[in-house]
């Protein structure tokens, strides 16, 4: 997946069981193929301001919607989103929060930061499989964005 | 001796008002003692008693005065006994002086009118001035105070004499010499009236004597017991001179509390032996004596002869001593108090600065325990959600590679993956409740029931009951918390009933005691009332999971929801016949 030098999604998921599960949604129901797992925050900026391991990428090949947990290692989610939100380039790429965390404080200072939307991950298998479902529907069809 | 009576009975008679112008000072000076009103009195009727006696042939109505003369010269000596009765604080026998005076009135009147006889009115007279006397002499001897002993000894002498004189006068007048006329120049009148003259003076001054002799004992009485309480005081008491502070006497207490010997302090200036640590004090003092003429209860710091501190309450008075103006000053050592005040306030310092120590350490752990509650259901939740996730793909996708056995296997997975989420949620509902702010508002708890009822019983479910729900008082409450009270009641009842054949659950609520109590009775299993206690703990269960599911939170969210509302949860039950199970909202929620 490495090579694709574009994408439609880029799932920021520390978890592989998680980051799986939600791969295996948007596949099996044919929404995309082209979705890049990075598994923290700073992988996950690299990507996006094309630096370090993916420098050769470019900047203009942005992904049309950005899945991201907010329990990451080395840099946290909310500090993804503010950069993301923070730079010219980035501000327009929809940033959907799928996290486990429920938490009032995260969510606020989500919306703060200018999530798109936040998304508390259900446990239940089905539930969180309509949810992914609904989420890929929405940003990648349903949606208009200003890419395309 | 030729002596002219007339002119006697005058002298006698201006010496008598002379002595009623000595006991009528007396009486002044010495109003508070009894008895000297009488002896006033004894001394005034002698007085007038004789000027009756000396106008009793001028008067044209001779008889009268005769009578009144002699009445007023009788009752000199009646009041002088009332009067030493008095002194001495006893009772005079009113009763004989009363029957004594109608007897010798009578017997007057008698040898007045009826007979004309000086002679027997003469024995008459000597005989109850003779008894008089002797009945004072006995009384005064008998019942005199140790602090008059030496002035009653002598009255007493002197009315011994008299009381001889008149009762030897009385038998001498009846057998041996009869008088003929009143002034008639005879010896023995004349002895008679000089006699009068002598003891009545001797009386006047021995009275006086007396007074002033129990005057004298009071004053030495009054001063032993000052000094008494001055020195025995265990307090400290000083007595100083106002404007310049020299001490005049102190006491025991002083040297016992300032560690100065009396001999050392005696002439000095408190100043000069600097028992006030701040001089400024002794000032202060001094000013609000100056002001008001008392100081009470003064609180300052003493310096002792060896440098050592204590702490004094002084208080202190004004008064003249030989008319210049002293200070009478009593300071009580209250190191100790000070000591224990000045430790009981560093202890409740200590304690409150433990209180909030541990105050402190507990919404620590309380705040440890959340943020960790926290942790463990979102990380329980990650690999909960991939256990559900990859069995349902199994589930899905290699349905057919397993058998019957194999697709069992995977259904309890995935049944204890649902269960294992439910408890999550419970935790974390329990938790919320215990941590958030409750918002009160008015709610219509048959409203709510009714709800809560349709929505926690299925349609299918519905059909199986008997729902009884009696109207419910209103309360003031958190709605969700009520919420979930009622739903976890109901369920509960739902649950527990459904394996019966009959299947009631009834809802009620009354007030009773400022409280509204609620309460939920189902026709189910019931439970064992020796484990009522154990109904509300967290993770208790009263039956066994395969008979009822549940993870034994339900109950333990009832109990937290009310107990947040300050009510109470309590219930009943009966092995197979059915449980009810109450709650107490108190009537008004204060904010909390």
């Amino acid at each position: 997946m490495n090579n694709f030098t574009e994408v439609d999604i880029l799932l920021v998921e520390d978890s592989p069981s998680d980051a799986e599960l939600t791969v295996r949604v948007l596949q099996k129901n044919h929404l995309t193929k082209k979705i890049k797992v990075v598994t923290d925050g700073e992988e996950a900026l690299d990507f996006l301001f094309s630096r370090g391991l993916y420098k050769e990428r470019s900047m203009n090949a942005v992904p049309r919607l950005v899945l991201l947990d907010l329990k990451l290692p080395v840099v946290n989610g909310l500090e993804v989103l503010k950069e993301i939100k923070s730079d010219e380039r980035t501000k327009i790429i929809p940033v959907v929060v799928l996290t486990s965390s429920s938490e009032d404080m995260d969510i606020f200072k989500s919306y703060q930061l200018g999530v798109n939307s936040y998304i508390v991950k259900p446990v239940d298998f089905d539930i969180f499989n309509k949810a992914v479902l609904e989420v890929g529907m929405y940003w990648l069809f349903l949606n208009k964005s200003p890419f395309k | 001796m030729n002596i002219d009576l007339r002119t006697l009975i005058l002298v006698l008679g201006i010496a008598n008002f002379l002595q009623v112008i000595a006991i009528f000072l007396q009486y002044r000076i010495n109003r508070t003692y009894p008895g000297i009103g009488w002896w006033l009195l004894a001394f005034l009727s002698l007085a007038v008693g004789f000027i009756f006696t000396l106008l009793r042939d001028g008067l044209p109505i001779k008889l009268i005065t005769i009578i009144a003369g002699s009445t007023l010269t009788f009752s000199g000596p009646v009041f002088m006994y009332i009067g030493v009765m008095r002194f001495l604080g006893k009772k005079e026998n009113r009763k004989m002086v009363i029957w004594l005076y109608v007897i010798f009135l009578l017997l007057y009147f008698y040898y007045t009118y009826v007979i004309d006889d000086i002679n027997a009115r003469s024995v008459i007279s000597a005989a109850i001035i003779a008894f008089y006397s002797f009945l004072t002499v006995q009384k005064l001897f008998v019942y005199k105070q140790r602090s008059i002993t030496a002035s009653a000894n002598y009255l007493c002498v002197a009315w011994f004499i008299q009381g001889s004189f008149f009762a030897f006068r009385a038998v001498d007048l009846l057998i041996a010499s009869p008088v003929s006329g009143y002034f008639t120049p005879t010896l023995i009148q004349a002895a008679t009236f000089l006699f009068v003259l002598i003891i009545s003076t001797l009386v006047t001054f021995g009275l006086i004597i007396m007074v002033n002799q129990r005057l004298n004992a009071e004053t030495r009485e009054a001063k032993e017991h000052f000094e008494l309480i001055f020195h025995t005081s265990p307090d400290a008491a000083l007595i100083t001179r106002l404007n310049d502070g020299v001490i005049v006497n102190v006491n025991e207490g002083f040297s016992a509390l300032t560690g100065f010997t009396r001999d050392e302090t005696l002439g000095k200036s408190t100043l000069d032996i600097n028992i006030f640590t701040d001089p400024a004090d002794r000032q202060k003092i001094v000013d609000k004596l100056s002001a008001q003429g008392i100081c009470v209860n003064y609180e300052a710091i003493f310096q002792r002869k060896d440098g050592s501190r204590i702490n004094g309450m002084m208080s202190a008075k004004v008064f003249p001593l030989q008319d210049i103006p002293h200070i009478i000053s009593i300071t009580r050592d209250i190191s100790a108090q000070v000591r224990e005040e000045e430790e009981i306030r560093q202890l409740n310092a200590e304690l409150e600065k433990r209180v909030a120590r541990r105050t402190a350490h507990l919404e620590a752990a309380n705040k440890a325990i959340t943020t960790f509650t926290y942790s463990i259901s979102h990380d329980l939740r990650i690999p909960l959600r991939a256990i559900a996730g990859f069995s349902q793909i199994l589930m899905e996708e290699y349905h057919n590679k397993l058998d019957g056995e194999g697709q069992r296997l995977l259904g309890v997975i995935q049944q204890n993956t649902h269960k294992l989420d439910q408890l999550i949620n419970d935790m974390l509902a329990l938790l919320n409740m215990s941590q958030n702010k409750l918002k009160i508002t008015h709610i219509d708890m048959t409203d709510l029931v009714n709800t809560v009822y349709h929505e926690t019983a299925s349609p299918e479910e519905q059909e199986k009951f008997i729902f009884d729900l009696q109207p419910l008082p209103e309360i003031e409450g958190d709605v969700a918390l009520m919420r979930m009270v009622w739903t976890n009641l109901i369920s509960n009842a739902i649950k527990f009933t459904l394996p019966k054949d009959e299947r009631i659950i009834r809802v009620g609520g009354k007030h009773e005691d400022g409280m509204n109590v609620f309460y939920v009775m189902d026709s189910g299993v019931g439970f064992n009332p020796k484990y009522a206690h154990k109904l509300f703990g967290l993770f208790e269960r009263l039956h066994k999971a395969d008979q009822f599911e549940g993870a034994g939170v339900g109950l333990a969210i009832v109990q937290r929801a009310v107990q947040r509302h300050r009510g109470k949860v309590w219930a009943e039950g009966v092995p197979d016949e059915g449980a009810t199970f109450y709650f107490s909202i108190p009537l008004r929620q204060d904010n909390p």
